[in-house]
């Protein structure tokens, strides 16, 4: 009691301060302690009203806070004489509820944005739904460009199949002119090889009175029994016409072919011994040996 | 010479020591944590906190539950019910009201007593008496009780019957002191102050009991406390 009594005057001047409040005396803190209120408080038996006064009088007035508190610990205590185990398995069962309910919370938060709650299935089609002008504008826009993909391949096969059948032309262009050069070359070669020969001897053969001005060479190599011409000095044959080569072979010609006009060096046929070369103009195809030459001789020149 | 008020005070005082403002020792795991800090992990809805929450207090939220629905299945309901609301309604806590078990002890009340008002359990049951259900109460087996709910019961037992049964109407039943003189026909002059002498003697009974335990328990749990920060 004497503790309690040793408090009194702070609170009364506390309450002589708050004259706002009727709030009691140090006698009527007893009187209220006395009055059972606390009893029907700590029970729940008060209104709203009286409760809240209960607790603002109890943060003012530590007796009544004593009081209180150790009229909760009674019921407290009260309580835990009833105290039993609960079965084992309901802890996992109250926790993974609770478990739950916090998945639950994180994912409201997200769906309470548009304003309610609904579970991720319900909610997809409402999705798509708004979804909607935009997927048509993206699968139009798929079909356009597919469309000019289209085109655009179609133009670009056709300039590949031409630049193919070009590059094909141009191929074979190219091998037939390797061709042309390569046997050029063969010739070169073979034309220069007969005229470095030091065996080879050269035979300008000279215009008969049947054509004074006319001009060719004979390059005679008697080893290989070679004989290559140079005519491109001759004037072209009358038509019908063709020249033939003739080699004088112990005093009597002998048919070396005919040929034609033409750049470089003709090879004409082998002759052992030829003492002379000789040139006449014949019908096409030329004479033979047994027959001799039946046109005129129109060049001739000794070895 | 000391008051029985003055002497409860005193113990009242040393128990909220032993119990809220020195770690709590929670008896199953022996892992201590204050219990402004157990609120906190509570108000941020942290998985934890609810563990250590019903570990400490699952054994007196459901005694309390089961005295109230008289069945184990029921009981299993209403506590998961009780978390639910602990859950949700624990940002309205303070301390003002009392500490955190006498708070989470009204919601669990609440909600067993919301249960039995209910209609659908009013028709599951209506057979059954008030005389009835105390009695279930006191035949259970109490080998599952700690020591101190044994003595604690023997000294609740110690209740003169009218104070009993009138605590139990108001506290099991939600009766309010109204329905109560309806009840036992008395005055409601009467109820109101039974009521208070029923509390007094409840309090003074346990004040008893508790000058014996009390030091008992401090100690044991100072050794705990002690013994697990040492190693």
């Amino acid at each position: 009691m004497h503790d309690n009594r040793l408090a009194f005057p702070t609170d009364k001047q506390q309450l002589t301060r708050n004259d706002t409040t009727q709030s009691p005396t140090s006698l009527d803190v007893q009187a209220y302690i006395a009055s059972g209120i606390l009893e029907s408080h700590v029970l729940g038996l008060t209104t709203a009203q009286e409760a809240a006064e209960v607790e603002r009088l109890a943060q003012q007035h530590p007796a009544i806070e004593a009081e209180l508190t150790s009229l909760r610990s009674a019921l407290e205590e009260f309580a835990l004489s009833y105290e039993q185990e609960p079965p084992a398995d309901l802890r996992d069962r109250v926790l993974g509820t609770l478990n739950e309910l916090g998945e639950q919370d994180e994912d409201e938060d997200d769906v309470d944005e548009r304003g309610g709650k609904e579970i991720p299935l319900t909610s997809s089609p409402p999705l798509s739904v708004y979804r909607s002008p935009r997927f048509t504008w993206w699968v139009a826009a798929s079909w356009g460009l597919l469309l000019l993909s289209l085109l655009g391949n179609l133009f670009l096969f056709g300039r590949l199949r031409s630049t193919e059948d070009r590059l094909t032309l141009a191929e074979a262009q190219n091998t037939t002119l390797a061709q042309r050069v390569d046997v050029q070359q063969a010739r070169f070669t073979e034309e220069l090889a007969v005229l470095q020969n030091p065996t080879t001897r050269r035979v300008d053969l000279k215009g008969t009175p049947e054509a004074p001005n006319a001009q060719a060479t004979v390059f005679y190599n008697a080893t290989q029994q070679k004989v290559y011409l140079a005519s491109a000095t001759l004037q072209a044959p009358p038509a019908g016409k063709q020249y033939q080569l003739w080699a004088i072979v112990g005093g009597k010609p002998v048919d070396a072919g005919v040929f034609d006009v033409q750049g470089g060096l003709t090879r004409q046929r082998d002759m052992t011994n030829a003492q002379a070369f000789a040139i006449s103009l014949e019908a096409t195809g030329g004479s033979t040996t047994e027959a001799g030459p039946k046109g005129p001789v129109v060049l001739m020149g000794g070895v | 010479m000391r008051t029985p008020l003055d002497s409860f005070a005193f113990l009242a005082a040393v128990r909220s020591f032993a119990r809220v403002k020195s770690p709590l020792l929670l008896s199953k795991r022996r892992t201590l944590i204050a219990e402004a800090d157990l609120v906190a992990l509570l108000q941020q809805r942290d998985q934890r906190g609810f563990a250590l929450l019903y570990d400490n207090y699952s054994a007196a939220l459901y005694g309390i539950i089961l005295k109230i629905v008289r069945t184990e299945e029921v009981a299993a309901d209403v506590m998961q019910d009780a978390f639910v609301k602990i859950w949700r309604n624990i940002d309205s806590y303070h301390s003002g009201k009392g500490t955190l078990f006498t708070w989470i002890l009204n919601v669990a009340r609440n909600t067993a007593i919301d249960k039995i008002r209910s209609q659908e359990f009013q028709q599951a049951s209506q057979s059954q008496s008030l005389d009835n259900f105390v009695g279930i109460v006191e035949q259970e087996n109490p080998v599952d009780m700690q020591v101190d709910a044994i003595g604690l019961r023997r000294v609740v037992a110690g209740l003169r019957p009218e104070h009993r049964t009138l605590i139990e109407l108001i506290y099991f039943q939600g009766y309010t002191q109204a329905e109560v003189s309806e009840e036992l026909n008395i005055p409601l002059g009467t109820v109101k102050t039974r009521v208070k002498t029923a509390l007094t003697q409840l309090r003074s009974l346990i004040t008893g009991l508790l000058l014996l335990l009390v030091p008992l328990r401090c100690t044991i749990t100072d050794w705990l406390f002690r013994l697990t920060n040492n190693s």
